[in-house]
């Protein structure tokens, strides 16, 4: 039986058609004549004559003979003889990656990419040699040869001869594992497979023979940066396989949360939601992927516990391919999340947040002196600008509660937290029980000398029971006119947001009196503001986590020019802003390494689920899900959330050519069928070149040739010949 | 002496040899030059009017008129009447339909018609007769009125040598416009293949004599028209609506002899019954010839006409 190399070629006889159909058509007549009239004619009826009579049967021969030898030398033949050429399936060394990132969880992919991932295992022998990994960030190898052949048993090196087995085994288990929320990073599952390979040829196991291949299973997202290919040499020999998996949704809308807005920010124009009253503003946006078809959507906070959502109004809409920042109203909740409602693709939609809510500052005034009423509101008590403050038409206007020092401890304990106690001069000792404990556990305290206590044994007993270790003298001060704040440590928190050339002018503040302040032991006390000679005029110190202010002068008009400042309530902010400064919400990419410092002396983090990871000191910290995470810095809870990385929503899938152009090897995967075809392949060619009949073929067809041409001519010559 | 140099031998020349001058005017002069010499032998004096009648001289007549010889014989006086002849109005009909446009001698019919055509044009110029033309096909084309304008000659000339255009032959569509407005008394030679159904000719050709036309049909054939004989079994193509016809040799002649002689027949016997000269000639006989032909036959008619004048007057005179 014969064989043919290139077997298509043998349409090329269809070609024969063209002589036969010639000789048919030369005879047929063709004499069509031209006359004046056919008036005085009838039609006869047409003679049947033999058309399809064929002459010069030896010439159509030839001619046939000629266009049949070319088209089977052309189509090479050869005669399949018992050859001792053998051409065995070489081995193969194939490198399996399964992307694992977040946006695997979409639709079917992953379950898609395992099966891909056992086709693509089963098609190998057993003694081929197989590497399976997965990645997204980095690659995490599961199955590697163990190539040193030393019969290491640590982590997933396993015997060459047993690779397959085990990576079958490990695909049984990742079909009930599920993909991580991290982002993907193709480069560095690239980078991998080159390592593996690389490894082999160092190995020495490594024949030029042998067909090395990475199968990448991915959705090829477009949010993985392929640049850093640029600075990869793709190694000769490997060759990639890129198995697309593919999601039937790659329309895909992000929100992104940029903040909370500051108070102050204009609302801008275009800003949809109706601004609330008592609502602090978030600045969202929308992106939307360029194969997007929806351009209208809607967004809803929902709470952590997914109990309560609540809807934000109007619609937002965001051209596909285009970005759009929009300012919401926020939610009534801290913790939670923003969903955005109407996109087809899930597994992005949710945007993580914490933020406390904005919460009055609450200031408690403690004092024995009769309430304040208008008669007496110039008089010397520094509880009437207080009170001014706290009716002030402003967001951080606090809430004042006016307490006697019986009243002190029920006061405290029912409007917990206190930001600020404000103690004037007439101190009894018995409240330092109550108040120390607060100051200890956080609070702030600032005492006000506005005036001497009428029995200065008594502040200073509460001065040593306070404090401890310190005593306390106080006098007034003789004061020519006036004196000025000098010496300011604009560093400290209380002054450092007047460090500036346009606030840092305190020279028209005047104080007309003062009390000299004397402590035997400065060490534990701080200087933040002098009078001119030197005397301390605002001092601090910590107690506990808490803190306590001394300002050595009143700010009613009888003492000094200070409540009729504009620096007077900047400075009681400051003073009580850090009891309501909590560390501020980190805000996370999963998957990155969080440095241990900032969970302080917390051992434990409770993650979104609820479940609570020890950590080690120090040790830093990589959030895996997407939520809110939490832990307890003493009394306090601080929050952080972990968002997706931003690329990984990124899910329109690169092309091909887009690997190509960084000259990634590209190649079909070679399956053991396409090995031995080849193989035989292979074969037949080694035959067929022994063979060579189509020399002699197309030497027959060339006499061929020249017969045909002898024979026309010879033939013409007759039929011209003058008879 | 050099024949070819002779005038006279011109219009002899094998009409292929002639029909290889190009220039159509030059050919059709030199056939009339050749023609007219042979024909005035002695060279016409006087008028160029022909005597028609003595007539009574009463007053007021021209006394210039009145014939001396014929009142010195018989003392009578009469006055010599002439038919005026130069301003005849003749009209050259011919026929530009594709059947024209076949010849299977070299050259077509429509080619000798033209020379044909334009032969007799310069004559009757010479004569001093209005030329007009009518061009037709299955339509009538174009008609140059007859006039003796300058330049009239070159304007037939050049409506002449065009090619063959219609589909069909219409003879009655011509001779219907040509009977309908020109004046009467006026000489029309048609000049045509006459390969068409005869009944649409009866009353046309009836309708022109009515006007008082005097009609000369000049059937120009080819030799193979006449005799149909094709060696092989051939498919035709009607040179005019292009249908093919396989034709078997042996059964077509025989058939078409018939059918041709039938035609040819009907077609005498309607040009005699409307007292029309029909003049049937073929494409290898020399053009001059042809106009000896036509010359002559109109001599008789002419000589029958005056004959039958004179014998009708006569016979007239007698009662």
């Amino acid at each position: 039986m014969i064989n043919f190399l290139t077997p298509l070629y043998l349409i090329g006889l269809a070609a024969l058609a063209g002589p036969l159909i010639l000789h048919l058509i030369r005879r047929q007549p063709r004499e069509d004549q031209v006359f004046s009239s056919l008036m005085f004619l009838t039609p006869s009826p047409r003679r049947v004559s033999k058309k399809s009579r064929i002459d010069n049967w030896l010439l159509l021969l030839l001619r046939a003979a000629v266009l049949a030898l070319v088209a089977f030398a052309f189509a090479r033949p050869f005669l399949p003889a018992a050859s001792d050429i053998t051409f065995a399936t070489p081995d193969r060394f194939r490198i399996v990656m399964i992307d694992q990132s977040g946006s695997m969880q979409r639709d079917n992919l992953w379950l898609d990419a395992i099966a891909a991932a056992e086709n693509s295992v089963n098609d190998l022998a057993a003694s081929d040699t197989i590497c399976l990994a997965t990645f997204d960030r980095q690659a995490h190898a599961l199955v590697q040869p163990d190539l040193q052949a030393d019969d290491r048993d640590e982590g997933s090196f396993v015997r060459e001869n047993e690779t397959k087995s085990a990576a079958l085994e490990e695909l049984a288990r990742l079909k009930t594992a599920k993909p991580t929320w991290l982002a993907t990073d193709l480069v560095a599952a690239v980078q991998f497979a080159m390592d593996q390979f690389e490894s082999l040829q160092a190995s020495g196991r490594w024949s030029p023979n042998a067909i090395a291949e990475v199968v990448l299973i991915s959705d090829l997202q477009s949010g993985s940066d392929l640049q850093r290919l640029q600075n990869v040499q793709w190694p000769k020999g490997l060759s990639m396989n890129l198995v697309p998996v593919r999601s039937n949704s790659v329309e895909n809308a992000t929100a992104t949360l940029l903040g909370v807005l500051e108070p102050n920010d204009a609302p801008e124009p275009d800003s949809a939601a109706t601004q609330a009253p008592n609502r602090d503003r978030f600045r969202v946006r929308i992106d939307n992927e360029r194969s997007s078809k929806q351009s209208s959507f809607q967004l809803t906070w929902v709470d952590e516990n997914q109990s309560r959502s609540e809807p934000v109004a109007g619609q937002f809409a965001v051209q596909p391919g285009q970005s759009r920042v929009v300012q919401i109203d926020g939610p009534s909740f801290e913790t939670g999340n923003l969903l955005l409602v109407n996109d087809e693709v899930a597994f992005d939609n949710r945007c993580y947040f914490h933020r406390d809510l904005p919460k009055k500052p609450r200031i408690v005034y403690l004092t024995n002196r009769p309430p304040i009423t208008e008669q007496n509101r110039q008089a010397s008590d520094i509880g009437y600008f207080l009170a001014k403050f706290a009716s002030a038409e402003q967001r951080d206007a606090p809430e004042l509660t006016v307490a006697t020092p019986d009243q002190l401890q029920a006061t405290l304990e029912q409007t917990n937290p206190i930001s600020l106690v404000v103690a004037n001069v007439d101190l009894t000792a018995d409240t330092v029980a109550v108040l120390k404990p607060h100051i200890a556990a956080g609070g702030s305290l600032l005492l006000v000398l506005d005036g001497l206590p009428k029995q200065t044994a008594e502040l200073e007993t509460w001065w040593r029971a306070m404090f401890d270790d310190s005593k306390l003298t106080v006098r007034e001060k003789k004061v020519d006119d006036f004196l000025l704040l000098q010496n300011i440590d604009f560093n400290s928190r209380l002054f450092g947001a007047f460090n500036n050339p346009k606030s840092n002018n305190f020279s028209k503040i005047h104080f007309w009196k003062a009390r000299e302040i004397e402590i035997d032991d400065w060490s534990n006390w701080q200087r933040l503001a002098n009078f001119e000679n030197e005397q301390p005029a605002i001092i601090r110190r910590n107690v506990g986590s808490g803190e306590v202010f001394v300002l050595a002068s009143g700010w009613m008009t009888d003492d000094s020019q200070l409540a009729l400042s504009t620096k007077f309530v900047p400075l009681l902010i400051n003073m009580f802003s850090k009891a309501s400064t909590g560390a501020a919400s980190q805000d996370w990419t999963i998957g990155d390494t969080i440095d241990g410092a900032i969970f302080e002396t917390s051992t434990q983090v409770i993650d979104p689920d609820g479940k609570s990871i020890d950590r080690a000191d120090n040790a830093s910290f990589t959030p895996s899900q997407p939520g809110v995470y939490r832990w307890q810095v003493g009394e306090k809870t601080v929050f952080a959330v972990a968002n997706l990385a931003r690329n990984e929503c990124q899910i329109e899938p690169w092309t091909t050519d887009q690997f190509e152009r960084f000259g990634v090897g590209l190649k079909e995967q070679q399956t053991a069928e396409s090995l031995q075809v080849s193989a035989r392949q292979m074969q037949d060619r080694e035959l067929e070149n022994s063979q060579q009949w189509w020399r002699w073929m197309l030497l027959v067809g060339l006499s061929a040739i020249v017969l045909e041409t002898f024979f026309s001519t010879r033939r013409v010559r007759v039929a011209t010949e003058p008879v | 002496m050099n024949t070819i140099n002779d005038p006279r031998h011109l219009g002899q020349l094998d009409p292929e040899a002639l029909l290889q001058i190009k220039n159509l005017e030059l050919r059709a002069r030199m056939l009339v030059d050749g023609f007219q010499t042979g024909l005035h032998r002695s060279p016409l004096h006087g008028f160029s009017v022909e005597f028609d009648e003595y007539r009574p001289y009463s007053v007021g007549d021209d006394p210039r008129s009145l014939d001396w010889k014929l009142f010195a014989r018989s003392d009578r006086y009469c006055v010599k009447k002439y038919r005026d002849e130069t301003n005849r109005r003749c009209y050259l009909l011919v026929d530009f339909s594709r059947s024209m446009d076949f010849g299977s001698i070299g050259y077509t019919k429509l080619q000798y018609v033209q020379t044909i055509a334009a032969t007799l044009a310069h004559y009757l110029w010479r004569q001093r007769d209005a030329v007009g033309l009518v061009a037709f096909d299955s339509q009538v084309r174009e008609v140059i009125p007859a006039t003796r304008r300058h330049g009239q000659l070159q304007r037939i000339v050049a409506r002449l040598d065009s090619q063959a255009s219609g589909s069909a032959t219409q003879l009655d569509l011509p001779l219907r416009q040509i009977a309908e407005t020109i004046a009467p008394r006026g000489l029309i030679i048609v000049l045509s293949d006459f390969l068409t159904p005869l009944d649409q000719l009866e009353l046309p050709t009836n309708l022109v004599r009515a006007r008082g036309q005097e009609v000369c049909c000049i059937r120009i054939l080819d030799p193979a028209e006449q005799t149909f004989a094709p060696k092989s079994a051939v498919t035709l193509r009607d040179a005019e609506t292009g249908k093919l016809m396989y034709v078997d040799p042996v059964t077509a002649s025989k058939q078409y002899a018939e059918r041709f002689a039938a035609h040819r027949n009907g077609l005498a016997a309607i040009c005699e019954s409307a007292g029309v000269e029909l003049i049937e000639w073929t494409t290898d006989r020399p053009l001059r010839d042809l106009m000896m032909e036509w010359l002559s036959s109109r001599q008789h008619r002419i000589a029958g006409r005056t004959a039958s004048r004179a014998s009708s007057r006569s016979g007239g005179g007698a009662r």
